[in-house]
């Protein structure tokens, strides 16, 4: 079983979901480069955060016509496991891979605190069986502020496609506290809070694995 | 043919522009009777075509597929002129 990560230039939290996975279970994370046009055999995909090509024009405009996209979408498509965190998450939707867009926080600040989510949906390999949890992780973001036109946000609320809602006031303005949003398949979710920093009790706690092990129960069901 | 054109982009109507509202913010502070100020960006791009309908084409084409985001902004071609052959 093998989770690929793919790794911008600008990425800053590559080292971490890599990690994360590995905590997860060992020997199966993998690293891709972005400039790599054909992916290695992977089983699921994610999308780190950082601020991949600098953020230049917008964040994550210029990685979403990365070479390695093509790979990704084709992956995403074929209906395997994606995951975009953070940058990952302006990546998924600049590449039209998520509906909505991440606009500059409200506040005019980057935010960097924790935060507590409803997980909203089970509909994804990422959190069956998390349905009834509420997550403690954190947010660090310019551009969290999740925007789609009205009639958008109405339709991913009828789908279930709102994944996690943050608890009380969102950090960053985002329409209807929107903190992550999946495609309709289930298979695509993009999330602002940071799992992969939140896998031991060091770092403040584990509820971030909880979507890890998720992920491997999916896959090994599945395999 | 080269064309040259300098395209602008703008947070659209009604989205939160928070660095406009910071603009404006200290805009007032030096005393002026700044009512809004809307942060876009501005590109200039220089690029081959056959004449200039199909230079007007490529640039807007650029704008949907890379330089805007429609969720967020609103984008215009601002001027488009040839330029002469060099060298």
């Amino acid at each position: 079983m093998r989770i690929g990560v793919v790794v911008f230039p600008g990425s800053n939290c590559d080292r971490d979901a890599l990690s994360a996975i590995e905590l997860a279970r060992p020997g199966c994370a993998v690293a891709i480069r972005a400039e790599e046009a054909e992916l290695p055999p992977v089983d699921a995909l994610v999308l780190p955060g950082g601020f991949a090509y600098g953020d230049y024009l917008r964040a994550g405009a210029l990685a979403a016509v990365a070479p390695v996209m093509e790979g990704v979408r084709r992956f995403a498509d074929s209906g395997r496991p994606v995951l975009g965190i953070c940058n990952g998450f302006q990546v998924l939707c600049e590449a039209g891979l998520l509906p909505g867009a991440l606009a500059p926080n409200e506040s005019g600040r980057f935010v960097c605190e924790e935060v507590c989510l409803f997980v909203e949906s089970e509909a994804t390999p990422f959190t069956a069986g998390l349905g009834s949890r509420r997550l403690r992780l954190p947010v660090a973001h310019a551009h969290g502020r999740y925007q789609a036109d009205a009639a958008t946000l109405d339709r991913l609320e009828r789908n279930g496609q709102v994944v996690f809602r943050y608890e009380g006031q969102s950090p960053n303005g985002s329409a209807r506290r929107i903190a992550g949003v999946r495609n309709e398949r289930g298979n695509v979710l993009g999330m602002m809070p940071h799992p992969e920093r939140r896998v031991e009790d060091a770092l403040g706690g584990r509820d971030g694995l909880l979507l890890f092990a998720a992920l491997l129960r999916h896959l090994e069901a599945s395999a | 043919m080269k064309y040259t054109a300098v395209v602008r982009i703008w947070p659209r109507e009604g989205v939160l522009d928070p660095a406009g509202l910071a603009v404006c913010e200290s805009l007032r502070r030096l005393g002026f009777a700044a009512a809004e100020v809307r942060l876009g960006k501005a590109l200039r791009l220089t690029l081959d075509a056959e004449d200039e309908a199909r230079a007007r084409a490529a640039v807007a084409e650029a704008c949907r597929r890379l330089l805007a985001n429609p969720v967020l902004e609103a984008w215009e071609i601002d001027e488009l002129v040839s330029l002469a052959r060099s060298g």
